[in-house]
């Protein structure tokens, strides 16, 4: 199931917003697609990033996906866990395979995500 | 609309991923491409190749025909027995590589690439002389492979006896409980295991049957990784009709002591002359390059392309396969590979990629 308290990005990305700051992560369904996750490049603290930018990429065996950013701030912490074990992100992807966390520049811009009962709708769709 | 297999449903039902490949509906992957890479490396697993080309070459020109065309001494494959081959054109490009079987005297079957069925028959129509039939079995038989360092004992359990095949390419007929099927020791993923043929009523009997007795489905993802930890070159990717054998270092299938045969000639002169470009294998220490990137060296020299890329479940690494000029084919030699945004290192490695040995997988 998809925790509730989730907003969702259109590049299936999740975001839990925690005080002034964000945790990002891909979707359970992002990783059902992917399969075995092998490798995930994932941006640098202090990176200055805008919504919609390619900020790194997530490989599985059998292809890559872009990682676009849902948020416009500074990265402020990566999961180094994911880095060293990717196969997180296929386990636990709303958890332990969380990517990075942001600090917000623009709260309105969480507006513009997707709830996860409209994410759900998103995916049947596609 | 893709063809599909007479397997199709029962692959629905085992919730396999498709994907399309040469104009057929295939599984992809069933559990995950890692765990059935590791199965069939470990134990064994069962793979639907009955999308591979299948052609009879029969009469008493075929072996005329097949000597004709063929890289390899035909004369040496005795029946019961196959080998590995490539058909070259006049100019020495590759048409496709395939395994010869011999069933008998003047009855051969060989079984092509998927993407060269069509391209393979034409060819040897083109060539045919009157007294010898070609027929394409492709659609009417079905084409299982059980692969894994389990698979004799397996094998025996279901036929209920040994069909003895011990040698690599040897291929025996058997029937059991009225059922006939074809069965040969190969396959495409380095570890010992069979190739069945049958009818396709046949074929879901026995597709059963090896997954009631614990066998793994394998999709084409795997598939792919198995061969490509092996350093097998893929017709398409690594070997094309603008690649001849010496350029991917196939020289060791030709036998050109055997006479005359379509593409001797330039073949000769290229193997004296010397290649230009060499394929090789490379690992990174980060990342995936997944094909047609380009390889560097220092200083941003251009050397070369990648063919085939992916990644190596038991090395952990992404592997893959390259053209390089031939002064840089060598072992060791660091590369950068341009993937996206990103430059990966590595290095020029021997292939096979994976020493079967040092872990623990030879029999």
């Amino acid at each position: 199931m998809t925790p509730e308290e989730l907003l969702f990005y259109k590049e299936h990305e999740w975001v839990r917003v925690e005080d002034g700051m964000a945790v990002v992560g891909i979707s359970d369904y992002a990783q059902d697609m992917l399969g075995d996750i092998v490798y995930i490049g994932l941006p640098e603290v202090g990176d200055e990033v805008a919504v919609g930018d390619m900020i790194g990429e997530v490989e599985s065996v059998k292809s890559t996906a872009d990682l676009y950013t849902p948020l416009s701030g500074t990265i402020t912490q990566i999961n180094q866990k994911v880095v060293d074990t990717p196969e997180a992100v296929n386990e636990d992807p709303y958890g332990e395979g969380w990517l990075y966390r942001i600090e917000l520049r623009d709260r309105t811009e969480l507006d513009d995500l997707m709830s996860a009962e409209e994410y759900e709708e998103y995916t049947k769709e596609l | 609309m893709p063809k599909k297999t007479p397997l199709f449903d029962e692959e629905v039902r085992l919730g396999a991923k498709f994907t399309e490949f040469a104009g057929w509906e295939l599984p992809l992957y069933y559990s995950g491409i890692i765990d059935e890479h590791i199965s069939v490396r470990s134990s064994a697993g069962l793979f639907d190749i009955s999308h591979l080309g299948k052609i009879s070459v029969k009469g008493l020109g075929s072996a005329e025909l097949l000597q004709h065309l063929a890289v390899i001494d035909i004369s040496k494959i005795s029946t019961g027995r196959g080998a590995y081959t490539i058909f070259c054109n006049e100019t020495g490009g590759i048409i496709d590589d395939d395994i010869i079987y011999r069933f008998d005297e003047a009855d051969y079957f060989v079984v092509t690439n998927a993407t060269r069925l069509q391209a393979l028959l034409d060819w040897l129509v083109k060539h045919r002389s009157p007294g010898t039939e070609i027929e394409d079995y492709t659609d009417r038989l079905g084409l299982l492979a059980l692969q894994g360092p389990e698979s004799p004992e397996i094998l025996r359990a279901i036929f209920n006896e040994d069909p003895g095949l011990y040698k690599r390419y040897s291929v025996k007929k058997i029937v059991v409980n009225g059922n006939k099927f074809t069965v040969m020791k190969s396959g495409y993923t380095g570890e010992e295991g069979y190739e069945i043929i049958a009818e396709p009523k046949v074929e879901k009997v026995t597709w059963q049957m090896l997954l009631d007795a614990g066998v793994k489905p394998v999709g084409l993802g795997a598939r792919d990784t198995l061969r490509l930890e092996m350093g097998y070159p893929l017709y398409g990717r690594d070997i094309t009709i603008e690649t001849t054998p010496l350029e991917a270092g196939l020289e060791w299938v030709i036998s050109f002591e055997k006479g005359d045969f379509i593409g001797r000639e330039v073949l000769l002169r290229k193997r004296d002359e010397g290649v230009n470009k060499r394929l090789v294998g490379f690992v990174l220490d980060w990342g995936i390059a997944r094909g047609d990137e380009q390889l560097f060296i220092a200083q941003g020299k251009e050397i070369g392309r990648v063919t085939s890329g992916g990644y190596s479940p038991i090395l952990k690494r992404g592997i893959g396969l390259a053209y390089v000029l031939s002064e840089y084919a060598q072992v060791g030699m660091d590369i950068k590979i341009k993937v996206r945004n990103r430059e990966l290192t590595g290095r020029i490695e021997e292939r096979p990629f994976i020493n079967r040995r040092r872990l623990g997988y030879d029999t």
